[in-house]
């Protein structure tokens, strides 16, 4: 068997490597094509919509709303066995590009929800959340 | 426009649990079988197309593959498509033949996936094989069927799709599989057995989900005029078409939609007909949800609609549309990338009058989907009956 992995830590590649030192610092940044004016996700070597490679990084806002979801009971790997149940979803920004995160803070999770994309932080390890976000009415 | 080359030759492998053979020893199996079903020997094969294993490193597969079976090919190719190769691999035969390079491509994959470890390192390494993005999607701990149940529960949320409609896909390709001597799981189930199952991933149960095998599957494609008699008549490539929306899954809002929309319009337009012409389709099924969306993509639903469509045991082998009668990946076999091999050797089967039980009477055109990564890349082939070319 090809050697399976048992932790969760990874070593960013050089287009994603901006990502996560913004996510480090709690800014949430996406790369911006600076010739068709649009954002996309995940970072790409030349903007996916346009071909062009004036790459920025950018910071844009949080609020997200969830258009899928799962709760994982069965762990994939021991790693995560002291996790389940958890809930992943994907996310979209209110700037077009999705991401994929944990659902955390509890209470009820469905398509549809609001929610707000921060940071979570631990030793060699940050991760990408979704917490529930009432928006202003 | 039929293409200049034919299916003539399928086998398969002891499929299943099959505990103390290796991969290659299967692959052998299947490759056999497949020669004297239409009366070929090793030695009139000239081209090679495999698919790669993901349990160990090793030699790029094909060369792998020509050594051990003693083959010195003309042209040979080792291609990933994910659960696309399958029928990717008759068009790539295909055209290998039709542009001269070979005359007799044997394609064959397969491997010992549930024997070479146990059940839940084959579902720990398919995670990791890089289905889910190894920085974005893979730390947060999903798994392969986790992808799925997103696509799944966004369907249910925009359609009303229920779990019960899902567990029809389940029960009816059981039914079908009952009838398959080879098929790993043949008792039958009842929507009630699914929807019961053990959760894995909402909204998905373990019934929802393909099985872990061992196992291997062949064909061989050979110009329409071989070079000897064969024992088989060839089964005809009327269309063929891929298409891809998507990546990583975590990439797009819009997951009940795929590339099998435009990989199916292309085979329908390659072969001149419409989806109410297929007599029998043979859908990769690595989840229920899967075939839903497919139904739809292919056009043989409007969207939204695939999970009515499947009420009332419309897949079965003795339903309205008779839909991957050998009990596919939910209960025949699910042994990797090959897995959708088993689709296509099925479809010969049903075009020769062979399949047995589940045989689709008068069955003149199959229609074959193979679906790679998580709803990503998506291969259509439409075949046809000897006689309908």
């Amino acid at each position: 068997m090809t050697k399976l992995v048992e932790s969760i830590e990874f070593e960013p590649e050089a287009h994603t490597r901006p990502f996560w030192e913004a996510a480090r610092a709690d800014r949430f940044e996406m790369p911006y094509c600076d010739s068709c004016s649009r954002f996309h996700f995940y970072p790409r070597p030349l903007c996916p919509h346009c071909g062009g490679f004036a790459l920025v990084w950018r910071g844009a806002a949080r609020e997200a709303r969830i258009v899928a979801l799962t709760t994982v009971y069965r762990a994939p790997s021991p790693v995560f066995e002291a996790d389940v149940p958890y809930t992943l979803g994907i996310a979209q920004t209110l700037v077009g590009p999705c991401l994929f995160g944990r659902i955390i803070g509890g209470g009820e999770t469905f398509v549809g929800m609001a929610v707000r994309i921060d940071f979570e932080h631990s030793p060699g390890e940050d991760r990408v959340v979704f917490r529930p976000h009432a928006p202003p009415e | 426009m039929a293409w200049d080359a034919v299916i003539v030759g399928i086998g398969e492998s002891d499929l299943g649990r099959v505990p103390g053979v290796s991969s290659l020893q299967l692959m052998a199996q299947a490759a056999r079988a497949a020669l004297d079903d239409c009366g070929l020997r090793m030695a009139d094969i000239d081209g090679l197309i495999t698919t790669p294993l993901r349990l160990r490193p090793m030699n790029p597969p094909a060369t792998l593959l020509a050594s051990a079976f003693g083959l010195s090919p003309a042209w040979q190719s080792t291609m990933d498509l994910a659960g696309a190769s399958g029928t990717a691999m008759v068009h790539q035969a295909a055209m290998a033949i039709q542009t001269g390079q070979c005359t007799s491509v044997l394609c064959v994959g397969g491997q010992n996936l549930l024997s070479h470890g146990s059940r839940s390192t084959a579902v720990q390494a398919m995670a990791q094989s890089g289905v889910a993005h190894s920085e974005f999607e893979l730390p947060h701990g999903p798994l392969v069927a986790s992808l799925y149940a997103l696509v799944a529960s966004q369907h249910m949320a925009r359609f009303g799709t229920t779990a019960e409609q899902m567990a029809e896909v389940a029960v009816a390709f059981r039914a079908n599989a009952a009838f398959n001597p080879k098929a790993h799981k043949r008792e039958l189930i009842s929507i009630a057995d699914v929807v019961a199952s053990r959760p894995i991933t909402s909204p998905l149960k373990l019934l929802d989900c393909s099985l872990v095998s061992d196992g291997a599957a062949a064909f061989i494609v050979t110009a329409n005029n071989p070079a000897k008699d064969l024992n088989q008549t060839g089964v005809s490539i009327l269309g063929v078409g891929y298409g891809q929306r998507s990546g990583y899954i975590g990439e797009t809002d819009e997951l009940v939609t795929t590339g099998a929309k435009e990989s199916g319009a292309r085979a329908f337009r390659g072969a001149g007909l419409t989806p109410d012409e297929i007599d029998v389709a043979e859908l990769y099924d690595c989840f229920t949800i899967t075939v839903i969306v497919e139904l739809e993509d292919l056009g043989f639903c409007p969207k939204g609609e695939g999970g009515r469509f499947v009420e009332g045991g419309r897949l079965r082998y003795d339903g309205a549309f008779p839909t991957t009668t050998h009990g596919g990946l939910l209960s025949c076999a699910h042994p990797g990338i090959a897995g959708g091999m088993f689709h296509v050797v099925q479809a010969v089967r049903q075009l020769r009058g062979a399949a047995g039980a589940v045989q689709v009477e008068g069955a003149e055109t199959a229609l074959v989907h193979g679906n790679g990564g998580v709803i990503s890349t998506h291969c259509t082939i439409i075949l046809g009956a000897e006689h309908t070319v």
